[in-house]
């Protein structure tokens, strides 16, 4: 019952209650890193365009100037670079962001959003929709709507007495996940192998290469109005990490909270799905190396995984773009280092990841 | 008691008479069914070109197919099953007509309901289409339903044991990209049909085309344009690399391929790329596949595409659709090299094409398109805003 | 103030954990509910708290109840600091974070309890009495004047439960209200002004001193229980104490 326990992370060193600068500093840090991340990117690129091209091109958005460019030259820097990033950094961002949140509302750090099954929910509604040839407007609604039907359905099984111990969590994100996974495979199974199946197998894979500014508008809707949510429960989502008996105790009601945060995270995984289709591992690593940096304080951890996150795909997508002359699927590489990545954090922190399970 | 067990046995008696009679006169009926095809063999719309004498000899018909199996068959076969894609076109084109094929891929099917052949021959899209899986596994039933003479299949063990299994003989094909590819399949697939003569023919034809163009080719001496063909364009970009069919057709005609050079890629096949690497390449023309929906409208007016030199010059180009794809190898390939060399160097005259394409419509399907089918095959109107188009106009 | 008329819950009609139940606790009183395993304390408790809602009857509190379940660790390592904040949060609107005025308060909580000395240790590294404490002080660090604990001593080791009690005792003379269920007699016989004896046959309410004697004990837990009465340096006492059976050797 009672033991002598070891802590989920170290936490700040000194561990002393967070106050501004606590909070304000990792932002700062993170978004400093996101912010360097973001100008090797956009400076980076198969078609070379030189370093002080691109930041003339980049001001004279902001003060006209620079008018004797190649037009070239701009179109790669805004319309196929800045997107492109802007289109990472939202998708990153939210996936880490979600992952964090998840794993309070869960009080499970093995929780992402496909173990959740939003991502499944939403790969099929993505891959519905390009099935039945409905259009771009379909493919992100479709996401969307299934993503949050996805959640729901694992919500159903977890809610009721006992149900929301771990087990039942994970067990029930799992039956949901290969439920949509099926689903997924019944519609590869009735695609037209020549023209449809590489278009949805290209969406299953992930990308975020057919960014567009449009796309970018598209995700910064829902992705902004799940992130404002969440940040603004931010210290509730602490409380909520306690468990639902605790949070009772303290005067909350910690179903509607749960809800909130869910649909809130659901609103960010599938506005990330449907613009960019399925990317892995950054929901469940970036939270994790958030809270080995600055602690489990959501209050500083939220903000700081969405920067990070949006970072470290940012970095994954420039590289996939620019290694070879071919391109390498982003889900993949995601995966590829990722999964390496959780192996060696597992391994360091088992002792403390199994505790209070 | 003796009443329910006479009666027992009468149902019993009546069963086994009943049941003997059936099984005999079916039997009959099998055993003549054989005889009656040869002298039914000439289909709708031929003009009575007699079946080749040796076809119905004693020796019989041997194929060896590409696994190096050995099919007999004692005459010429009249039920052909088609799985792989190309085969049901290629068939039809070898045979003159539809009426020896007795199933096909969805996937072959919704290409002739979708392109010239559904016009050409309109009985075909009444074909079962409904007997394998996108993947090309065989539905054994509903093809051994269809009582073919023989099925068409790619060469994979695991496609092809099912149908041996159930007693069919199969004909192994292997698909490696090339122009060798038709002329194999179409030796083949002339011997089953007891038409050996008609392969030589087509492939004499063809290689004629081939090395005309050849000759052109060689005749221009100065190096062509860049061309860059797209198996994909709307979701995420894919193109022609290495060992590519296209890449082959591309450097055929005299013009190079930037996504096969020195800045090209590693990959063999289709191979996904970023937007920035094609236009490092700067295509000078730019073909969009039959496999997406993507039209050159598209490209045009894609801002991102603004400064590829194929869109100042306006020369984006959606590949012919005619009986089957042009964009892989076919019978009708031949025109596809004949429609690239125009596209790519116009001689400012009036284009060949599209006698040619009757003519060459002619001899394989016995069927000459009308101008509006000619318009539809040439993507007349989505091509029409590229220059350069209206050399294959309508005289 | 904390008071429950007629009150009655249950799982089903057949399967009534309680039922018609009624009593107080009054300002600076602590009332202990008593019984063995399964009776339903921690259910009491928590219809008490208001975390539950009573099928029958009403329960009234002056006010809202601070409740302190058992420690049992975390699964994040929150600052103990932090943990306090956390009573704060009916105070605390939706959308906000605690301010300094609330940690303030959690640091005056900390401190009545005795352990300022532990703001900044990570929750999961304290001992259990100490998180014990911290959860007594985040219940307190709310404002609430009536707190309700669920077996605060359990799996304590002796001078952890020395500590929880002495804490308990010094609360209720501030004139805090306390209702505190408990697996030992012993502890109800020091703190307790009332008792609540949730058995088999039924519950029983009443005073402390006439009910935590020998024959109710005993009837309640099912074996022989014993109040004793023994002289320490003067002072008497009584304790209650169990035979397990015949000494070793």
């Amino acid at each position: 019952m009672l033991r002598e326990a070891q802590p989920l992370t170290t936490g700040p060193p000194g561990g002393r209650g967070p106050g501004l600068r606590q909070v304000i500093g990792p932002c700062l840090l993170s978004g400093a890193v996101l912010a360097a991340v973001s100008a090797v990117a956009l400076a980076s690129g198969r078609y070379s365009v030189s370093l002080d091209h691109v930041v003339q091109i980049l001001a004279s958005r902001i003060v006209p100037f620079g008018q004797g460019l190649p037009s070239a030259e701009e179109n790669v820097v805004l319309l196929v670079r800045l997107p492109r990033v802007l289109l990472a950094l939202l998708v990153g961002g939210a996936l880490a962001i979600g992952g964090a949140a998840l794993q309070a509302v869960f009080r499970n750090p093995l929780v992402s959003p496909e173990v959740i099954g939003v991502s499944s929910g939403a790969s099929f509604g993505g891959a519905l929709a390009l099935l039945l040839g409905l259009g771009p407007v379909a493919l992100v609604g479709g996401s969307f709507g299934f993503g949050l039907l996805a959640l729901g359905i694992v919500f159903l099984i977890t809610s009721g007495r006992g149900g929301a111990h771990i087990l039942m969590v994970v067990l029930g994100g799992i039956v949901t996940a290969s439920f949509f996974s099926a689903l997924v495979a019944l519609v590869t199974y009735l695609a037209d192998p020549f023209t449809t199946l590489p278009a949805i197998v290209f969406w299953l894979l992930g990308s975020v290469s057919t960014a567009t500014w449009a796309k970018v508008l598209v995700a910064l809707i829902p992705i902004a109005a799940g992130g404002v949510v969440l940040l603004a429960l931010r210290w509730r989502i602490n409380v909520l990490s306690l468990g639902d008996d605790d949070a009772t105790a303290l005067g909350l009601r910690p179903r509607p909270l749960r809800w909130a945060v869910l649909a809130a995270v659901a609103l960010m995984v599938a506005g990330a799905v449907a613009v960019s289709g399925v990317i892995s591992w950054v929901g469940l690593v970036i939270p994790h190396l958030a809270r080995m940096w600055v602690g489990p304080d959501h209050r500083v951890l939220l903000p700081v995984s969405f920067l990070l996150g949006g970072a470290y795909l940012i970095a994954i997508d420039t590289i996939a773009r620019t290694a070879t002359a071919g391109e390498i699927p982003l889900g993949v590489l995601t995966a590829l280092i990722g999964a390496p990545v959780f192996f060696v954090l597992l391994r360091r922190n088992r002792e403390r990841i199994w505790d209070g399970a | 008691m003796s009443i329910p067990e006479a009666n027992r046995r009468s149902v019993l008696a009546a069963a086994l008479y009943g049941g003997g009679a059936l099984f005999l006169a079916s039997c009959a009926a099998a055993g003549t069914a054989p005889q009656s095809s040869p002298q039914s063999t000439p289909p709708a719309g031929t003009a009575g070109t007699a079946p080749p004498g040796s076809a119905s000899g004693p020796a019989g018909i041997q194929v060896t197919d590409q696994r190096g199996t050995v099919l007999s068959f004692d005459r010429p076969v009249t039920r052909v099953v088609t799985i792989p894609m190309p085969a049901a076109s290629l068939l039809a084109a070898v045979d003159q007509g539809a009426s020896h094929l007795t199933g096909m891929h969805n996937a072959s099917w919704v290409a002739m309901r979708d392109g010239a052949m559904g016009a050409m021959y309109p009985e075909a899209l009444n074909i079962p289409h409904d007997i394998a899986t996108t993947d090309f596994t065989p539905n054994v039933e509903s093809i051994r339903a269809l009582n073919p003479d023989v099925v068409v299949q790619w060469s994979d063990a695991q496609l092809t044991a099912p149908l041996e299994q159930a007693g069919m003989k199969v004909l192994g094909i292997t698909n490696t990209g090339t122009q060798q590819d038709v002329d194999t399949w179409t030796a083949l697939f002339a011997t089953m049909l007891g038409r050996p003569d008609r392969a030589v023919q087509m492939k004499a034809r063809s290689d004629g085309q081939q090395k005309a163009i050849q000759a052109e080719a060689a005749a221009r001496g100065t190096g062509g344009p860049g061309i860059v063909y797209f198996n994909r364009f709307s979701g995420g970009l894919k193109v022609a690399g290495n060992g590519s069919y296209n890449d082959f057709y591309i450097k055929l005609i005299g013009a190079h391929n930037p996504a096969t050079g020195p800045q090209g890629l590693q990959g063999k096949g289709m191979v996904g790329v970023d937007v920035e690497q094609v236009l490092a390449w700067d295509p000078e023309i730019i073909l969009l596949g039959n496999f997406d929906d993507a039209m050159p409208a598209d490209v045009y007016a894609n801002p991102v595409w603004q400064s590829v030199s194929a869109v100042r010059s306006r020369r984006v180009y959606k590949v012919p659709l005619g009986g089957y794809r042009w964009d892989p190898p076919g019978q009708e390939s031949p025109l596809m090299w004949r429609w690239l060399t125009d596209v790519s160097f116009p001689s400012g005259n009036r284009s060949t094409l599209r006698t040619e394409t009757n003519d060459y419509f002619d001899f394989l399907y016995r069927y000459r398109p009308s101008a509006p089918e000619l318009d539809k095959i040439l993507w007349t109107e989505a091509n029409g805003t590229s220059a350069n188009y209206r050399q294959f106009d309508a005289s | 103030m904390l008071e429950l008329r007629g009150a009655g819950f249950g799982y089903s009609p057949q399967n009534w954990v309680f039922k018609d139940l009624s009593f107080s606790v009054p300002p600076g009183t602590v009332t202990a509910v008593l019984g063995p395993n399964g009776s339903g304390k921690t259910t009491l408790v928590r219809c008490a708290a208001g975390m539950l809602a009573v099928q029958e009857g009403a329960v009234r509190r002056s006010e809202t109840a601070g409740y302190v379940p058992q420690a049992r660790g975390s699964t994040f390592g929150y600052p103990a600091l932090d943990m306090v904040v956390m009573g704060r949060a009916r105070h605390i609107g939706v959308f906000r974070s605690p301010g300094s005025r609330d940690r303030a308060a959690a640091l005056r909580a900390m401190d009545r309890v005795g352990i300022a000395a532990l703001a900044g240790r990570l929750f999961p590294t304290l001992s259990g009495g100490e998180q014990q404490l911290v959860l007594i002080a985040r219940a307190i660090a709310g404002g609430s004047r009536l707190l309700v604990l669920d077996e605060p001593s359990t799996g304590l080791d002796l001078k952890n439960q020395v500590r929880v009690l002495q804490l308990l005792r010094e609360l209720v003379r501030t004139g805090m209200s306390l209702l505190v269920s408990t697996h030992h007699p012993d502890h109800a016989l020091f703190l307790a002004d009332s008792v609540v004896l949730m058995g088999a046959a039924g519950v029983v309410t009443g005073p402390a001193g006439p009910l935590l004697a020998d024959a109710q004990l005993s009837a309640l837990y099912g074996v022989r229980v014993s109040t004793l009465s023994y002289d320490d340096a003067g002072t008497p006492r009584r304790t209650v104490v169990t035979p397990f059976g015949a000494d070793k050797g």
